[in-house]
């Protein structure tokens, strides 16, 4: 595919003092030099927060320079309760030793975001606790936003280490179900390689690269992948075992790639040294939630003695420049469209999902379905993916769309706001682009669209 | 059919508190106004939808990224090159003369939900004059842009094209009778919908071939708003029929010229020159825009052969993708993603 012009996102944590501002940097209202309209704007947003907008609750914007020169703490680079308790500390020092404040309503700032979002397709939301918690390498520092594609992230320490992604996908529109301990194995050992074979752009880079050799699997085609075995987006209990599948392979390979390579060089004392695996997660809960445990108990044990090579292995990108080349549907989002243009710097390329002949029905377009069925699934895959998944949202601003019964009911806010929470709720890692198609409320006179040639 | 008393048309007093808005008393034209503009108590219940659509389109040219246009401008043949300025002079004249002449119009409107879509028209209209002189300032090299903001009468098949367009509308300023006004409207629903759109479709028809796609995102913005012009003028037309003067006959001849004039244009710039349309194909699509814009207006179509039924440029108009269908779907880091709308096109923001 040759190489595409650089990218950069920028986040900013959601009690800064600066959100509104930030905000406000993409959309079409202002000052032009206040606005930056290249960069991808991503929100670092807490639990803490996402609890006081569910509760219709007051939040506290603050500064951080004050913050740290006046109570020596630095609010960044906390999560979880860590976080949580700092953020009591402030609150109580308001007036008081912190002067730079605002109070504002969780709830309307919230609001204010998806407004944003609505208007712009941004700020990604990544979940900082979600994200944390699930740090194979809590033992060696913090998360503190994730990267562009909202898939991929590790700890980072600023002019010393920086995240590298390493990634490839799975065709899943090709695969047949035996091949798939051979290709995530592979797939694996080709990212590991790729590791040697680079060379990192730059010094922080490679000794990340060294240090924790974070890789990502990912997959595309899960459309085609259903639609081939008749099936839809609410089948989560197949999406499960198939990923379960490729979680745990993967996982296995890495632990075999250790026995002939050595372990990742910070291995010792983080969560897979400890026996936790996939997300952290201790082997009690693949006891609990995997169809077959067995395999992950015995590789808990197995990681212990033999150490595991890279410290993130799966991570689902958004790869829609790679499923065009494969001409399967780009990562494990539904199809868009039965029949799309898909846009890119140069022009637009026809795209039809590849078992559209005979299979029609069962894909099922994006651009129709109900959103929480797309936070449902991918909640139910990020069980097993151990870093993220590039979650995209496509809401239609149309009547008629969701509720037949209805047909002149349009999407409202809150149906928005609850699928926003309901990712949270379930444990989806980030919120990547939220998408809308256009809403043409304008009514024709004749029966059919006849006024609108164009 | 309403006999007007008066041989010229009133224009609205711009303050008159003893007008009669209530809405049972309320008409388009020759009604008396208020000017009060409020859309809770409205007579012409379409224009709320409308404006808040128009309202809800909102966009600026500068956040759309034109940069690779700069290098595929180079790249354009002699013949793409001169139709990509042509097309580009002809349209700001387009939406120039338009910014200056629905003022006139709006003038004798005494709906005020009716004038408040026509301010809105204006101001949309002005903006795609900023959006043109935006591409041409970023894509055209600066010694040929004097010649592309004077091409329009500096060519002479353009110069006349642009003396028809506005001759109409000159005539009704020199001359405001309400057979004037009638002729002039319909030349507003003529230009917003079928003097666009050969222009619209060759910079679709350069996308489709990777080429210009930032002006090609421009232009989806500008045809999405040109629709809701369109539909204006739809809504208007059948009302202005009740109440001008006017014939059938009138109202197909100046569809006929208007076809005749379009094809004469866009033959000269485009012509047989540009892969992917051809005299034939432009003169099929201009037909097949003429019969459909008569067939929203409550006519019967001006050309009545089979094929003038479909459009020779479905897959184009797919590609612009300007309305709810959700035909194309951008790439972020490489593309603008056009379909976003002002938030305040979805409601509840209050319920929770």
């Amino acid at each position: 595919m040759g190489r595409r012009a650089g990218a950069v996102t920028v986040s900013l944590d959601v009690w800064h003092l600066d959100i509104s501002e930030f905000l406000e940097m993409q959309t079409e209202n202002g000052d032009a030099r206040r606005k930056a309209y290249d960069v991808f704007p991503q929100l670092v947003v807490s639990d803490e927060f996402m609890r006081r907008v569910a509760a219709d609750a007051q939040w506290t914007l603050v500064d951080p320079y004050e913050v740290r020169t006046r109570l020596g703490i630095e609010l960044a680079s906390t999560w979880g309760e860590e976080f949580e308790s700092a953020y009591h500390q402030i609150e109580a020092s308001l007036d008081d030793s912190i002067t730079l404040y605002k109070r504002v309503n969780a709830r309307l700032l919230f609001k204010q975001v998806m407004r944003t979002q609505l208007e712009t397709g941004m700020p990604y939301l990544w979940f900082k606790d979600t994200a944390n918690r699930a740090n194979p390498n809590q033992h060696e520092g913090y998360i503190p936003g994730g990267n562009l594609c909202q898939e991929s992230w590790s700890n980072v320490k600023p002019g010393e280490e920086a995240h590298t992604c390493n990634l490839l996908s799975i065709n899943l529109a090709n695969l047949e179900d035996e091949q798939r301990s051979e290709i995530c194995h592979i797939s694996v050992r080709i990212l590991d390689n790729t590791i040697e074979l680079t060379s990192p752009p730059f010094t922080a880079s490679a000794t990340h690269n060294a240090k924790y050799r974070t890789i990502g699997v990912g997959c595309m085609g899960l459309a085609d992948w259903l639609a081939k075995r008749h099936l839809t987006y609410t089948r989560l209990q197949e999406i499960s075992d198939l990923f379960e599948d490729i979680g745990y392979y993967c996982t296995a390979a890495s632990m075999e790639l250790a026995k002939e390579r050595g372990a990742y060089l910070a291995f010792a004392g983080s969560e897979w040294s400890k026996g936790n695996l996939i997300g952290a997660k201790p082997p009690t809960w693949f006891k609990q939630h995997a169809t077959q445990s067995e395999r992950f108990l015995q590789l808990s044990e197995d990681i212990k003695q033999h150490g595991i090579r890279n410290s993130h292995i799966t991570a689902i990108a958004p790869n829609t420049s790679s499923s065009l080349v494969q001409g399967c549907t780009a990562s494990v989002l539904p199809v868009y469209s039965k029949f799309f243009y898909e846009k890119w710097a140069k022009g637009s390329v026809p795209i039809a999902p590849p078992y559209i002949r005979d299979r029609l029905w069962f894909y099922a377009e994006n651009k129709t379905l109900d959103q929480k069925k797309i936070v449902k699934a991918i909640a139910t895959i990020q069980q097993w993916i151990d870093t993220g998944i590039s979650m995209e949202l496509l809401f239609n601003l149309n009547a008629g769309v969701y509720f037949p019964d209805e047909p002149e009911r349009c999407l409202s806010a809150v149906d928005l706001f609850e699928t926003l929470i309901l990712a949270w709720e379930l444990g989806c890692k980030a919120i990547y682009y939220i998408r809308t198609v256009q809403k043409d409320s304008f009514k024709e006179s004749n029966e059919q669209c006849v006024a609108c040639a164009n | 059919m309403y006999q007007p008393r008066q041989s010229l048309m009133p224009i609205n007093p711009v303050f008159n508190p003893r007008g009669n808005d209530d809405t049972a008393n309320r008409l388009i034209w020759f009604g008396e106004t208020t000017n009060l503009m409020q859309l809770n108590d409205v007579r012409y219940s379409w224009t709320v939808s409308l404006y808040r659509q128009m309202r809800e389109n909102f966009w600026v040219p500068e956040k759309i990224d034109i940069t690779q246009d700069v290098t595929d401008y180079v790249n354009l043949t002699p013949g793409e090159r001169r139709a990509f300025d042509g097309i580009l002079s002809y349209l700001t004249f387009l939406d120039s003369v338009q910014t200056c002449n629905v003022p006139h119009i709006k003038n004798s409107v005494t709906a005020p939900e009716v004038a408040l879509c026509m301010a809105e028209q204006i101001s949309q209209e002005a903006m795609h004059n900023q959006s043109y002189q935006y591409i041409i300032e970023t894509v055209v090299p600066s010694d040929r842009r004097t010649q592309v903001y004077d091409f329009w009468r500096s060519d002479r098949v353009l110069k006349q094209r642009c003396e028809f367009i506005a001759g109409l509308y000159q005539k009704y300023v020199d001359n405001p009778t309400p057979e004037n006004y009638f002729i002039s409207l319909l030349a507003d629903y003529l230009l917003e919908g079928l003097y666009f759109y050969n222009g619209f479709i060759f910079f679709y028809n350069l996308s489709s071939r990777m080429l210009m796609s930032g002006s090609a995102d421009i232009f989806r913005m500008i045809n999405r708003d040109e629709l809701s012009h369109v539909r204006l003028y739809q809504k208007l037309i059948p009302e202005a029929m009740q109440v001008f003067p006017h014939s059938r006959e009138q109202i197909y001849e100046m569809f006929a010229l208007a076809v005749e004039h379009e094809c004469k244009w866009t033959g000269h710039i485009v012509g047989d020159d540009i892969l992917g349309i051809t005299a034939n194909s432009t003169e099929h699509y201009t037909k097949y825009l003429a019969n459909t814009r008569l067939k929203a207006i409550g006519l019967e179509p001006l050309f009545g052969e089979a094929i003038y039924k479909k459009s020779p440029y479905t897959h184009l108009e797919r590609f612009s993708d300007t309305k709810k269908e959700a035909n194309t779907k951008a790439n972020f880091f490489e593309a603008s993603v056009t379909s976003y709308v002002m938030s305040s096109s979805i409601e509840g923001w209050d319920d929770f």
